[in-house]
């Protein structure tokens, strides 16, 4: 394996010295992560592998078993190489998206949630990131897709605060104060404590505004009013009819105020609020479930008093090894444990092959196992 | 994890997860988490925090959404606004030269 990862560093050594024999510059780039870097480091070289298993494939599969035991052939450089340059990419994005995490995000999170909240009280900022930090690598490599939603999510926060979005919350403010518009009653419905009397409010508000839905009926009454005030060559339909033209400014006023209210409201108003006001304009979020809680709700949870109840039953029936089948009482201490241990493995693995993925599945599969190991001791 | 507890953190786990109360059971994790075991609090804390992330820039993006329409249509009533008075001027000069 030596002389292939050298082969791929002389190889690039030698474009460097072909460049310079023509006169020609060598653009300053980081130093990319060679492969004898990446096998001769623990850490990276675990997750190099796992992103080859992960990727699938039995040729990727091959190339690995190749790798892990030094017999790699020649034809394996350009793969591994291109293996090599993926992995960079993910490495980079993955210091990226930690460089983001810090505890100011912690802080922040837990304005507007209550679990972070109480993590924040019982684990700290701190530790959160260190964790959050830690994980990264290998979800990048083992699960890609949540990976890079997580790094979506972090970089959409940061251009809240900094990037187009802060532009954005920044042209809003200055046309509100620019046309000394205020939040008026939507301020007020959003301070009202009970979240379902400020629903109720916020949406009788909208529904008094626009009707149902203000985003769509926004565009439709600027077409409306085109169709009234304009004729077809796009004349002034009413241009005698000055109570009719004076109307039409003073509902194009109106209109205008009550936008500026819902826009005051989403750049003064809290996390709650805001989220509170996009429920009421867009309706509910449909998040899609990634927590998996029904697919973990799905799968029947073993109780103490039945895994007892299956114990006995178990115990009942004698165990059979090599001295053919035995009663429990006829068992000696030594396999009596072990038999514990098969008895309890095998319902760790029953409810393993029933658990589909999903977060949820992950933490209860986590604990399951041991809360199993705990019942143990009640299993004579 | 001590033995003393764990059965109990566990049951009242499935307990919340049999009235389908997926909100309690993770306020049940963040607040119990330190009682589980490390490596189960570093799952806990991971996908509690994914969770938040999720729902912050979902909210964020759709108050974004709504910002962008109210300064595009703010920005067409006055379009509209304009246009109205400067075919009321037109109209008016018209009137006065008897066209």
């Amino acid at each position: 394996m030596e002389y292939i990862i050298d082969k791929e560093n002389n190889s690039k050594k030698e474009q460097e010295e072909q460049i310079k024999a023509t006169g020609g510059e060598i653009e300053e780039t980081p130093e990319p992560l060679t492969l004898k870097e990446i096998m001769s480091d623990k850490e990276k070289s675990s997750l190099f592998v796992k992103m080859l298993d992960n990727d699938g494939g039995q040729e990727y599969k091959d190339l690995l078993a190749r790798l892990t035991s030094s017999k790699l052939e020649e034809a394996d450089v350009d793969a591994l190489s291109n293996h090599r340059k993926k992995f960079e990419v993910k490495m980079q994005r993955v210091e990226n998206v930690k460089g983001q995490i810090t505890e100011e995000v912690a802080i922040e999170l837990a304005e507007r949630n209550p679990d972070i909240k109480k993590l924040l009280e019982n684990v700290g900022a701190d530790s959160i990131v260190g964790i959050v930090q830690e994980r990264l690598g290998d979800l990048s490599v083992t699960e890609p897709e949540r990976f890079n939603k997580l790094a979506k999510n972090i970089e959409s926060m940061q251009s809240f605060q900094k990037g187009k979005f802060k532009e954005l919350q920044n042209n809003v403010e200055k046309m509100c104060t620019e046309k000394n518009l205020d939040g008026g009653e939507y301020l007020k419905a959003l301070a009202i404590e009970d979240p379902d009397e400020r629903e109720k409010a916020l949406v009788s508000l909208v529904r008094d505004s626009w009707g149902d839905g203000f985003l769509g009926k926004s565009r439709r009454f600027l077409d409306l009013l085109s169709f009234k005030a304009f004729s077809a060559n796009g004349t002034l339909k009413l241009d005698k009819k000055k109570p009719e033209v004076d109307a039409i400014f003073q509902e194009l006023d109106k209109k205008k105020k009550s936008i500026g209210k819902i826009l005051v409201t989403t750049i003064k108003g809290s996390d709650d609020m805001r989220e509170a006001l996009a429920k009421s304009i867009l309706g509910e979020f449909t998040k899609k479930e990634q927590f998996g809680f029904k697919d973990a709700k799905s799968v029947p949870q073993i109780k103490p008093e039945e895994i007892q109840k299956r114990w006995e039953d178990t115990k009942a029936e004698g165990f059979s090894g090599p001295g053919g089948n035995k009663s429990w009482d006829e068992m000696s201490t030594l396999e009596q444990d072990s038999a514990r241990d098969y008895f309890l493995e095998d319902i760790k693995t029953e409810q393993a092959s029933k658990r589909k993925g999903g977060i949820w599945n992950l933490i209860l599969g986590s604990i399951f196992e041991v809360f199993l190991l705990d019942q143990k001791k009640d299993l004579k | 994890m001590t033995t003393s507890n764990t059965t109990a953190l566990y049951n009242k786990l499935i307990e919340l997860f049999e009235a389908s109360d997926e909100k309690a059971a993770k306020s049940f994790l963040a607040q119990h988490v330190k009682e589980f075991p490390e490596d189960i609090q570093k799952k806990i804390v991971f996908a509690l925090f994914e969770d938040a992330l999720e729902s912050k820039a979902d909210t964020d993006a759709r108050v974004a959404e709504i910002q962008q329409e109210g300064l595009d249509a703010i920005k067409s009533i006055e379009d509209k606004e304009n246009t109205f008075k400067d075919k009321q001027k037109i109209s008016k000069l018209r009137s006065l030269l008897g066209l």
